[in-house]
């Protein structure tokens, strides 16, 4: 049943600026959403440049090994604090940024000017953090001021994607419509609100690693600024569990599309929003601490949380099973790329539980890398899917989003073969960092093996070439999504059915006409299955309140 | 002949129901902040004991090449003391050795002869945690002798404590600080109280009053740096110990340019009655930072 009547009035609801001074001052969260997903974007084509860059150096010795020299250990840190920190994550927020107060019929996201100033400090300090390392900064580096002038801006982000937490999470909990339980609450916009969480409790751990990495590091390295050890403290951002938080959102766009593919609601919605839960739960992992304890990874909850870690994704896909077997699923064009890239996430899941199974000894070698990249790259392919799926909703259009389908499948494709080549020479005993003792590096010939993993390098190398291909391919149909901002396009051109489709496309600023209130998890299914009754038009004098 | 009656009053209308977003993301931020010092802490607790643990590896590699005569006596001393809890452990390390308990001049030489026999120790590689209990009950396992008389030298041995010498922690400052933070407190609820039931005059002074107490605790904290001498970049303890509390200042004053806002505000007709939903959640988060304040204050200070 709904009640909702939320087309809004253009004369009372202007568009917003394009211009640079707009967005700059803007403080509405579809502007600030829209800067987060370009920039974020930019940076994971960047992170995956830097994974082909640092990955030439294993190249055969005849041609590149060891060109990067003492920048090795910091480039390796560098792409992956890029492609979670600068891409990933914040790729997340953007989307959540936009999406999560339409979903929950919100006319603004909550303590908007902090949301807009939790981009610009972002973005400064991304900026910061690749200056850093263009000064020979960074984990392992061999400059002072640039491992200082790292540590600050890495603590610059981790803060300013806290508070862009703080502002998801406060808007799904307080700002609902009138109606919308937290079990009604759509599956995307609940996910940003465990992501968001989950952020919140490890975040405020790596600022507190950080903060003291910094305090000694600067004042002479006496216990925690040592480089060498600088990267092992904050390490366990980068591997399970707390890699999958990265992979939350990911799992409530699934959840988001399959309805929509099926034209039905979730069978056990409310079970789908519990898996992600607990998936989320699962994620927490600042407890790890390897810096403090050496052997953490010996620990029997480091070892037993990967497999717990499945349930919850046996949960939802058994969700999606039986409302597909209720509904025959439609062709969804978003839906191939959330397919691909839950594929690649449940990949990493599964090379997790390989990773803590101990007579294989994978722990430290190549396999973490891939473990790493098939959850992040993963995402960052469903993710184009939701791209697409709210292209509507983002850019007014949908003129683009076969082009973005085609970039979700080649940044797939480029992670699928990424993933594959290093988990093998993982199996090979290729060690994970370029950490050596001498001033040559790391030797690759030093191995057994040493030929094939040559080879499975040089496939690394052109996975990670073809995935930043996905990346531009994303970017030329978001430029083309873009260009057609003014085209005429339907409210709800995939006969969705959650609040954020309920309004024009895009939504105007204040994003609905009247406050919406609902009265199931599927308010516009419902009525176009004509289930509302006569309570419809009682509701509908209580929402004349205007926005 | 105009009747005359009296209308009831009517109730006043309910207010709607008004989204909490002041409160839950200042609960939000609150709880990150405890994540923080729960890091920051278990960090410093970490340290801490690995630091005297590494005080008690030292001293075994002290013992084992050349520093056992020195401390011997003290050794046996300390050691027959502390047997006397362990009556079944201290007459097994007798035995071990050959001694009669109570006999320090026959214990060094038993000990000096285990030395000889069986070697310097190597060093230890890994952080033992010290237990005098444990290291009793080990004597059965065949543990070497100079081990056992190192980890009991360590009881004494100077440098096994946390700080360095010459390093206090003064009690009274800290604690005053933390007088002071309880004084706050009140001010605090007084200042919510007074905003919702709309007394203007008292608000403003509740709220002055918690900024003044909040500002007399940055001094407080200050003046007890000084009066520390812990040095950073000299001695790695400060880095924990001023990593610790400065972050704790530095939360101490947002939740004072928190204050400031709400002062500001109030000052402006606003933060009254229902509308003190912003002045309230400033309060909860000083709360939560008072509450950090006297976590820190047993582990950092009472507990050094």
């Amino acid at each position: 049943m709904t009640t909702t009547q939320t087309t809004p009035k253009d004369d009372i609801l202007p568009a917003g600026g394009d211009t640079f001074a707009d967005l700059l001052g803007s403080a509405d969260h579809k502007a600030i959403g829209r800067l987060w997903i370009v920039a974020s974007l930019i940076f994971t084509f960047v992170a995956l440049v830097l994974s082909a860059v640092v990955g030439a150096e294993r190249l055969p010795e005849s041609t590149l090994e060891g060109f990067l020299g003492d920048n090795s250990v910091p480039l390796w840190a560098l792409g992956r604090i890029t492609l979670l920190f600068l891409g990933v994550v914040p790729l997340a927020i953007g989307l959540g940024t936009y999406v999560a107060p339409l979903q929950v019929g919100a006319s603004t996201i909550a303590f908007p000017r902090a949301a807009a100033a939790s981009f610009w400090v972002w973005l400064v300090s991304a900026g910061l953090v690749i200056s850093a390392f263009s000064i020979e900064g960074g984990p392992g580096g061999t400059s002072e001021t640039g491992i200082n002038l790292w540590l600050t801006a890495h603590i610059g982000l981790a803060l300013s994607l806290g508070m862009a937490a703080v502002c998801i999470v406060t808007t799904v909990l307080t700002l609902r419509v009138p109606g919308m339980t937290l079990l009604r609450t759509p599956a995307f916009a609940f996910s940003m609100l465990i992501f968001g969480s989950m952020l919140l409790l490890t975040l405020p751990v790596l600022v507190a690693n950080l903060g003291l990495i910094w305090l000694d590091h600067s004042q002479g390295a006496l216990l925690f600024g040592e480089p060498a050890s600088q990267y092992v403290q904050i390490s366990w951002v980068f591997s399970q569990p707390s890699l999958y938080v990265a992979a939350i959102p990911a799992l409530g766009i699934v959840a988001e599309l399959v309805p929509v593919a099926t034209r039905g609601a979730q069978k056990g919605h409310g079970v789908v929003l519990g898996a992600i839960g607990a998936f989320g739960g699962l994620s927490f992992g600042a407890w790890l601490q390897p810096g403090l304890n050496g052997t953490a990874t010996e620990r029997l909850l480091y070892i037993v949380l990967p497999f717990l870690t499945v349930v919850p994704l046996l949960v939802m896909f058994g969700g999606f099973a039986v409302s597909a077997k209720a509904n025959r699923p439609r062709g969804f064009a978003p839906m191939v790329g959330a397919t691909l890239g839950l594929l690649l996430i449940e990949a990493g899941v599964i090379f997790g539980m390989l990773s803590v199974i101990d007579p294989l000894e994978l722990q430290g070698t190549t396999f973490a890398t891939a473990q790493m990249n098939a959850v992040l790259i993963g995402t960052a392919v469903v993710l184009l899917a939701g791209l697409q799926y709210w292209s509507p909703k983002i850019f007014g259009n949908v003129g683009g989003t076969a082009l973005l389908n085609t970039a979700a499948a080649i940044t797939f494709l480029g992670g699928l073969v990424l993933v594959a080549a290093d988990a093998i020479s993982g199996f090979l005993d290729q060690p994970d960092t370029y950490l050596a003792d001498d001033a040559d590096g790391f030797l690759l010939s030093s191995l057994d093996n040493a030929s094939t993993i040559e080879t499975l390098n040089l496939v690394a190398l052109v996975g990670s070439a073809i995935a930043a291909l996905g990346l531009l391919v994303a970017f030329g149909a978001m430029t083309k999504l873009a260009g057609r901002r003014k085209t005429q396009v339907d409210d709800n051109p995939w006969d969705a059915h959650t609040l954020e489709w309920a309004t024009t496309s895009p939504p105007p600023i204040g994003n609905f006409a009247s406050i919406p209130e609902v009265a199931s998890a599927t308010p516009l299914l419902s009525e176009s299955d004509g289930e509302s009754d006569n309570a419809d038009s009682e509701s509908a004098d209580a929402q004349a309140v205007s926005v | 002949m105009v009747a005359s009656f009296t209308v009831p009053a009517l109730p006043p209308a309910p207010e709607p129901a008004r989204p909490r977003v002041h409160t839950v993301g200042t609960a939000l931020v609150a709880a990150a902040c405890c994540l923080l010092f729960a890091a920051l802490l278990g960090t410093y607790t970490s340290e801490r004991n690995a630091h005297i643990a590494n005080a008690t590896v030292e001293a075994q590699a002290a013992t084992c090449n050349g520093y056992l005569e020195a401390t011997a006596s003290t050794v046996y001393t300390v050691s027959a003391a502390e047997a006397d809890r362990f009556p079944s452990a201290r007459q097994s390390l007798a035995d071990r050795l050959g001694v009669v308990p109570g006999d320090g001049a026959g214990c060094l030489a038993a000990v000096e002869a285990a030395v000889i026999a069986e070697g310097p120790c190597d060093p230890a590689t890994d952080r033992p945690t010290y237990d005098a209990e444990r290291s009793y009950n080990l004597v059965d396992a065949e543990i070497p002798a100079c081990t056992i008389a190192a980890d009991l030298a360590a009881v004494d041995l100077p440098g096994s404590g946390w700080l360095p010498a010459g390093v206090t922690l003064p009690l009274t400052p800290g604690g005053m600080a933390a007088f002071t933070l309880v004084l706050s407190l009140g001010t605090a609820v007084w200042a919510a109280w007074a905003a919702r039931n709309r007394i203007n005059s008292q608000t403003y002074g509740a709220l002055g009053l918690t900024m003044l107490l909040g500002i007399a605790y940055v001094n407080q904290i200050i003046s007890l740096y000084r009066q520390m001498g812990l040095v950073i970049g000299e001695q790695y303890q400060a880095v924990l110990i001023y990593g610790v509390t400065g972050a704790h200042l530095m939360m101490t004053v947002a939740g004072l340019i928190y204050f400031a806002f709400m002062t500001l505000r109030a000052l402006g007709g606003q933060m009254t009655g229902r509308d003190s939903e912003a002045l309230n959640a400033a309060a909860m988060f000083w709360f939560v930072t008072v509450g950090i304040y006297f976590v820190i204050w047993i582990t950092v200070f009472v507990l050094k």
